[in-house]
């Protein structure tokens, strides 16, 4: 880690300087943005899909938080394509644009993206999939993070809460139906290893039956009636993501079955609905994974590259696990993370550049092993498969522990902290 | 309207004589009518037989709460396709109904009826609008709608911020899931009820002959005093109208309005107008094959799942009994001689 000082030249920082106090000075009487602006600024890009909840979320705290760090910022909807984000990218790219966040659906645009970001001096932050044993490092400098929320870990913890739950209401013999996501799909396989693991923990349990609901709700409510068809009325229906278990609860409804008395459900992500439905008991839990935190994580990381900031090898790729959430706690997330008109993280302190040694993740985030996360999705290691060199290195010299710790050290706002009110951007 | 619905080179005698060498005993209009009805035994004596819950009360009724939208969606469409045209815009009318029915009822409180009422004056704009395109401009039918309803994708997602919007009120579920008659869902219900109302205007009304009959040859149609235009402009709101009905119930199914509630929606109801047996190129079919089409989608959808057939599989199995059930209904040589 470095923060570049070759990129800041004397009369830069003064003339910046001056500007920062003229701003500084002004701002009060201005009622502009609060940020000073000594540091380098640019356009700001999302390659997102506008049309769900998830990235809805992830593009207006990432809009936010760029107006917070004076970043200017705009907004392409790529349908889940990635060959159309990377025909964005590069119509973006020749408009001047050089900070790019994108959410990609399988990871293949990303090495075309960062390769072209690279010969333009552009920066790539990566909230999405990645193609299976890929890494940001091989793909080149200008990936300067991929960033993943822990699934393996939340979505386990999710199910079997469900499980202890369901164990308690029907005894240890549980039929469970389970609803999965396309098939093929790496996070499909990350989720559903996740789910086959818990249940293995519950010798009585057992998945009778799974079909695919697409990730959506219609295709989710589809699934859920025709395997209530065939299978009958089962213990516990697990859902692959929160739009998903929307879908169950509208198949569940139509057909005058009982969410939450008769059946128990689960999900991961933490949709508003969802959240809703546990208070109300119709849900049992689910994994909340703040897409507002991958919003303005990622904007504080392009907004560190484009003044100078290094990322070491472990720091290019991170996540973090999510809150599980129950009745017990749903109130505090609604209250800081849905019902709250305050961005739910400071930009700032997630800024190395602004915050320095103050820097706090805001979130339990450490870098992550690339053997550990592929392999919890089941997917063998490709033959003669080596890591990247600068990230062995640093697991060979300690470096990685070394980030870990510090990531862990810096971690003060507490994601279960439900009485921060938020940062006004 | 004669039920010769399209003129052929047979009729003046040239047809060659290595096309007659393929005609089948039976005539196409008895093959467009009675081989869906044999695939659709078929299809069902099959699943019944390797999944015995595919017959059970419970699947029956869950076919049928699927089969309701799609039918509501593909009875009006099957206008628009009789009479030679495409509407691609069907279901992005149906989710901007959704859209619009979840806000007025849960943002502004409106009561359901009314709700329904606004969905309905949606469709007859979104229809007119796809009208003019056509008619009025002169657009072909394939680009105008297809631009129109990206048109409409764009306002829904405006509408609903490209989230899902969840209507917190379980008797609107009722609407959809509720069962006057047991065992049938109301949207089924509705659904074979106005496809009963539109297979008679169909046959029996001045507006569904006048419809075949521009399907046939819109040219001779015109020159034999049919005010085209005009029904052309009904066709398309119809069509539209019947779009947002489907849309709206998709919205009482789910209990929540989101982006991507008609998705697949307009493949199944083109594919479920064609497998029943109306030709693309217009002119023949109707409202009450459409039905059919319907239910043998449903079917081969509902049954792969219950059987537990791979979902890759069901992939290609979909797609090959479309084709076939096409192959084996229309008439491919007429199509190629057709005057229009």
């Amino acid at each position: 880690m470095s923060l570049d000082k070759k990129d800041f030249p004397r009369r830069t920082l003064l003339k910046a300087a001056g500007g920062g106090v003229a701003a500084a000075v002004a701002t009060p009487f201005l009622g502009g943005p609060t940020m000073a602006d000594p540091y380098k600024t640019a356009t700001f890009h999302q390659l997102l899909l506008l049309s769900n909840e998830w990235c809805t979320i992830i593009n207006d705290a990432a809009h936010r938080a760029a107006d917070v760090l004076g970043l200017s910022y705009k907004a392409t909807t790529f349908n889940l394509n990635d060959s159309i984000a990377l025909t964005q990218a590069q119509a973006a790219a020749a408009a001047g644009e050089r900070l790019f966040l994108t959410n990609s659906a399988d990871g293949s645009s990303l090495r075309p993206i960062s390769q072209m970001l690279g010969t333009v001096g552009g920066y790539l932050v990566n909230v999405g999939s990645n193609l299976p044993w890929s890494s940001p490092i091989e793909d080149g400098p200008a990936f300067t993070q991929g960033f993943i929320a822990r699934e393996n870990i939340g979505f386990y913890n999710s199910v079997k809460c469900m499980l202890n739950q369901a164990v308690k209401k029907f005894g240890p013999n549980l039929k469970i139906l389970h609803i999965t996501a396309a098939k093929g799909a790496f996070v499909d396989n990350l989720r559903s290893n996740a789910v086959h693991h818990a249940v293995s923990e519950f010798p009585g349990a057992k998945i009778v039956g799974s079909l695919p609901g697409n990730w959506n709700a219609e295709d989710g409510q589809k699934a859920t009636e025709d395997l209530i068809s065939r299978y009958g009325i089962p213990n516990c229906i697990v859902a692959q993501n929160d739009g998903e278990l929307t879908g169950v609860l509208a198949a569940l409804r139509g057909l005058g079955i009982r969410a939450g008395d008769q059946v128990l459900t689960c999900g991961i992500d933490g949709s508003t609905d969802i959240l809703r439905a546990i208070k109300s008991g119709k849900v049992e839990a689910t994994c909340f994974q703040s897409p507002a935190y991958h919003g303005i994580q990622a904007t504080a990381r392009l907004f560190d590259a484009l003044n100078g900031y290094k990322p070491s090898a472990p720091e290019r790729f991170v996540g973090f696990t999510g809150v599980l959430v129950t009745k017990a706690n749903v109130d505090g997330v609604l209250k800081r993370y849905v019902d709250n008109k305050n961005l739910p993280f400071d930009p700032k302190l997630l800024s190395h550049v602004i915050s320095g040694d103050k820097w706090d993740p805001q979130a339990p985030l450490v870098p992550i092993k690339y053997e550990d996360y592929y392999a919890s999705a089941g997917i063998a290691k490709p033959a003669g498969w080596q890591p990247p060199a600068a990230y062995a290195q640093s697991i060979q010299d300690g470096e990685f522990d070394k980030v870990t710790q510090r990531y862990q050290a810096a971690y003060k706002l507490s994601l279960e902290d439900f009485d921060y009110p938020g940062f006004k951007g | 309207m004669a039920h010769k619905q399209t003129t052929t080179l047979d009729d003046f005698g040239a047809a060659p004589a290595a096309d007659k060498r393929f005609r089948f005993v039976i005539s196409r209009e008895q093959r467009a009518t009675w081989l869906p009805l044999v695939a659709l035994a078929v299809l069902i004596g099959y699943f019944a037989f390797k999944q015995h819950a595919f017959v059970s009360g419970l699947n029956i009724t869950v076919m049928g709460a699927q089969a309701g939208p799609l039918l509501l969606i593909s009875l009006g469409a099957t206008f628009v396709v009789l009479m030679g045209s495409i509407d691609l815009s069907v279901a992005a009318v149906a989710t901007l109904s959704a859209a619009l029915g979840a806000v007025l009822l849960q943002t502004f409180g409106m009561s359901p009826g009314l709700a329904f009422v606004a969905t309905l004056v949606l469709g007859a704009v979104c229809g007119l609008v796809n009208a003019l395109l056509s008619t009025v401009l002169r657009v072909p039918s394939f680009i105008a709608t297809l631009a129109s309803g990206s048109v409409f994708t764009g306002v829904m997602l405006h509408v609903l911020d490209g989230s899902a919007l969840l209507v917190d009120n379980d008797a609107i579920s009722e609407i959809a899931n509720g069962q006057i008659i047991p065992m049938i869902p109301n949207v089924l219900l509705l659904a074979v009820l106005a496809w009963g109302a539109l297979a008679v205007a169909n046959s029996h009304s001045r507006f569904g002959r006048y419809i075949v009959a521009i399907g046939g040859g819109e040219r001779v149609a015109q020159l034999s005093g049919i005010a085209v235009t005009r029904y052309k402009t009904y066709a398309f709101m119809l069509s539209s109208v019947f779009a947002a009905i489907g849309g709206y119930f998709l919205l009482a199914r789910l209990g929540s309005a989101t982006p991507s509630l008609g998705d697949g929606y307009l493949l199944d109801s083109i594919a479920a107008i064609v497998v029943g047996g109306t030709s693309l190129s217009g002119g023949v079919g109707g409202a009450s094959r459409t039905i059919l089409g319907v239910a043998l989608i449903t079917v081969l959808s509902n049954g792969l799942n219950v059987c537990g057939v791979s979902p890759f599989t069901q992939e290609i199995v979909k797609g090959v009994v479309i084709v076939i059930a096409v192959l084996t209904t229309i008439d491919r040589v007429s199509l190629q001689q057709i005057v229009k």
